[in-house]
């Protein structure tokens, strides 16, 4: 592990590094208004990433979709013959991403190379430098966020490579956490000035913490599951979930997909074989051949991706939960169903 | 050939076709490749995903024994877009295929044991790469009984293959339907009856005995409660599930019954393994 090296760097700076990494040709990716949502959108301009919006809102889906696109060719083929497909891989700089999605990237990374190696996830990975923003402002915490309940952090560096931080009212902390951050600011760091600093983002953790509602540990249902697996509180809070999987698209978490072939309209026998998101809350997912379904009902299935994420991941992979508590799923639900709220009432520690 | 694309099929040549029934079908498949065909290498047990560009994939065991090498055989039943459109394959015309995955039968373990074969309608197929395992390599086990049932006589499957069974000195063989149809009279020598009924009807010991049993969610419940009634504890008995999958190796997240992957931990369990998972969930 690389000891850190921080240093302080104006908004003029940071503005200056962002011109710096469109003048070197990289792909920037960062939040942008698209209509009424915050999304990851590809920058031309440096006006376009707008610091401030970035630092209060949340995006409405996930960066996960950088990496693992909800639709995308996995082999084409004319007729009888088929082709291999590489995924497209220009140096991307993901920018402004929070502390709890560079994290869901490491939770993802262990899935897709769980013994087979995913090459369209991976090599998307290797070619993208990760700039992350802790929730380090006033407003980048609000009333869904509970990273704090699942082992999350919201000044922590895990899964980026360099982590900015506000300092004051005008600067920035940047802290340089991987290799590879290291190179992305070598080489696009002419005329930005950089000040040594020894602070941390971690510094105003305890200050941050302060401004969650949302505290309670999730992460004990792992071991109290058979208990919980037929709590009948779940099937209340749940059975008024329409199936509708916006919240799994939204999560940056959410892994589960679909493959299919989709024949390119207009042609005679050529097309692609797809990988398409998919959601555990649709009926379908599990449905047999046979018509057997083994999760017959909506709160089956609600059960199935919250356990997913708090006690099967973690049983499978690592200690950590698959959920990172970036509060996206509850702020998107159409009938306000919300993970930590199911849970910590199952868990019997009351409303929050 | 593509290695490192992990979605990337082989390419098969469909030598053979058979009916087995009006639904089911068998297809006798060959690597394309003549390097792959000498070494492609798979256990009885294991699965695979096969399709036709443009149709898409569908999950089935490898039906063919592992000591028939050469080719791989799988059964299939119609029951939709994938499964209808193998159906229109002739042979000479080409089958994707990725595989083989999942675990396998644990067949070290059942060496030098009495083995009880327990098959409910095309659950057959999984279990005949074992069957043939096993009579491949007989004289390291110890008594063979195999109790196949199926609906009805329109619905049995691998004819040929259970009249060579029946006609083994060295194996038992029993046959089953849930009903006998009026044009059957005179013309059954099986029994007519669900096979846990019929299991316990058959005095078979539970002594220095494996159970293996495939077949659909619902006769796998009960067969497993009447082998408890006869003796056997949940570990010596066998069976496999068949969640629906995807991609077969653990990424899309369909299979898993609780923190259990079918496609990777499976799709073999023991009944201990089952009786560990969440109960509702398959
Ligand atoms: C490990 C494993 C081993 C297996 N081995 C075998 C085997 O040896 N032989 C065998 O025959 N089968 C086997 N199966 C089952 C087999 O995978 C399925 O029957 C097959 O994938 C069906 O494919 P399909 O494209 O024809 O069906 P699909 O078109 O996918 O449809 C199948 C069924 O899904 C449901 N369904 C799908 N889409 C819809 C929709 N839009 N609306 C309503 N319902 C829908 C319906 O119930 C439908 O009948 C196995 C499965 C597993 C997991
Ligand atoms: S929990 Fe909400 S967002 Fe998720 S599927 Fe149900 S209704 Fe849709
Ligand atoms: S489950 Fe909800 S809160 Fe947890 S990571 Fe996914 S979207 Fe965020
Ligand atoms: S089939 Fe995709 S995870 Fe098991």
């Amino acid at each position: 592990m690389k000891s850190y090296n921080s240093s302080i760097v104006t908004k003029q700076g940071l503005k200056q590094l962002i011109e710096n990494i469109l003048a070197h040709k990289y792909r920037l990716l960062a939040p942008k208004k698209s209509g009424e949502q915050l999304s990851f959108e590809t920058i031309l301009r440096a006006e376009e990433v707008v610091l401030n919006q970035l630092l209060r809102t949340m995006t409405t889906l996930s960066p996960k979709e950088v990496f693992f696109p909800r639709t995308e060719p996995v082999l084409r083929y004319t007729g009888q013959e088929m082709h291999d497909v590489e995924p497209p891989t220009p140096e991307t700089v993901l920018f402004g991403i929070r502390p709890c999605d560079a994290r869901g990237l490491e939770l993802l990374d262990k899935v897709f190379t769980w013994d087979y190696n995913d090459k369209f996830y991976l090599k998307r990975r290797e070619a993208t430098t990760i700039v992350t923003f802790a929730c380090s402002d006033q407003a980048s915490v609000d009333e869904h966020c509970f990273c704090l309940g699942v082992g999350g952090d919201p000044t922590a560096s895990s899964g980026s490579d360099l982590l900015l931080s506000t300092n004051g009212d005008d600067a920035f902390l940047l802290e340089v956490i991987t290799e590879k951050g290291e190179r992305l600011l070598n080489s696009c760091k002419e005329g930005v000035e950089l000040q040594a600093s020894d602070k941390r983002a971690a510094d105003q953790l305890e200050a941050i913490k302060d401004r969650f509602v949302r505290k309670q540990d999730l992460t004990e249902v792992r071991h109290k599951m058979p208990e919980y697996f037929d709590s009948d509180q779940l099937v209340q809070e749940t059975y008024r979930c329409l199936g509708c999987g916006i919240c799994a698209m939204s999560c940056p978490t959410c892994h589960c997909f679909d493959i299919v072939d989709e024949p390119k309209a207009g042609t005679l026998g050529e097309g692609a074989r797809v990988k398409n998101w998919d959601a555990c809350s649709f009926a379908l997912f599990t449905k047999h051949a046979g018509g057997h379904n083994p999760r017959e009902l909506q709160c089956q299935r609600c059960r199935q991706r919250y356990f997913h994420k708090l006690a099967y991941y973690p049983q499978k992979f690592s200690e950590e939960s698959l959920c990172v508590g970036c509060g996206r799923c509850s702020r998107s639900c159409p009938v306000g169903l919300d993970i930590y709220q199911a849970v910590t009432h199952v868990l019997g520690k009351g409303r929050a | 050939m593509c290695t490192n694309n992990i979605y990337y099929p082989y390419q098969m040549k469909l030598t053979e076709i058979r009916d087995e029934t009006h639904d089911i079908r068998t297809f006798k498949l060959e690597h394309v490749d003549p390097k792959l065909k000498e070494s492609f290498t798979f256990l009885a047990g294991q699965f695979g995903l096969y399709s036709i560009l443009g149709e898409g994939e569908a999950t089935f065991c490898i039906a063919s024994a592992p000591t028939k090498q050469g080719y791989i055989e799988c059964s299939f039943k119609k029951v939709g877009k994938v499964t209808t459109a193998l159906r229109s394959l002739e042979v000479g015309d080409l089958v994707g295929f990725r595989g083989p995955y999942g675990n396998a039968f644990p067949i070290e373990q059942m060496l030098r044991k009495n083995i009880l074969f327990v098959g409910g309608g095309i659950g057959l197929a999984p279990l005949r790469s074992l069957i043939d395992n096993v009579l491949d390599r007989r004289a390291e086990f110890k008594a063979v009984t195999i109790l196949y049932g199926a609906r009805s006589t329109a619905d049995i499957i691998y004819r040929e293959q259970l009249a060579a069974w029946e006609a083994r000195s060295d194996v038992r063989f029993e046959k089953t339907v849930d009903q006998l149809r009026p044009q059957d009279e005179g013309k059954w020598s099986g029994h007519v009856g669900l096979i846990p009924h019929i299991l316990s009807k058959m005095s078979v010991s539970a002594e220095n005995s494996v159970a293996v049993v495939c077949g659909p969610p619902i006769m796998i419940k009960f067969t497993i409660a009447e082998l408890n009634r006869l003796g056997f504890n949940d570990s010596s008995i066998i069976t496999t599930l068949e969640n629906r999958m995807k991609c077969g190796f653990g990424k899309c997240g369909r299979c898993n019954i609780g923190g259990t992957y079918v496609c990777k931990d499976g799709p073999v369990f023991s009944a201990s393994d089952l009786k560990g998972l969440p109960d509702s969930d398959f």
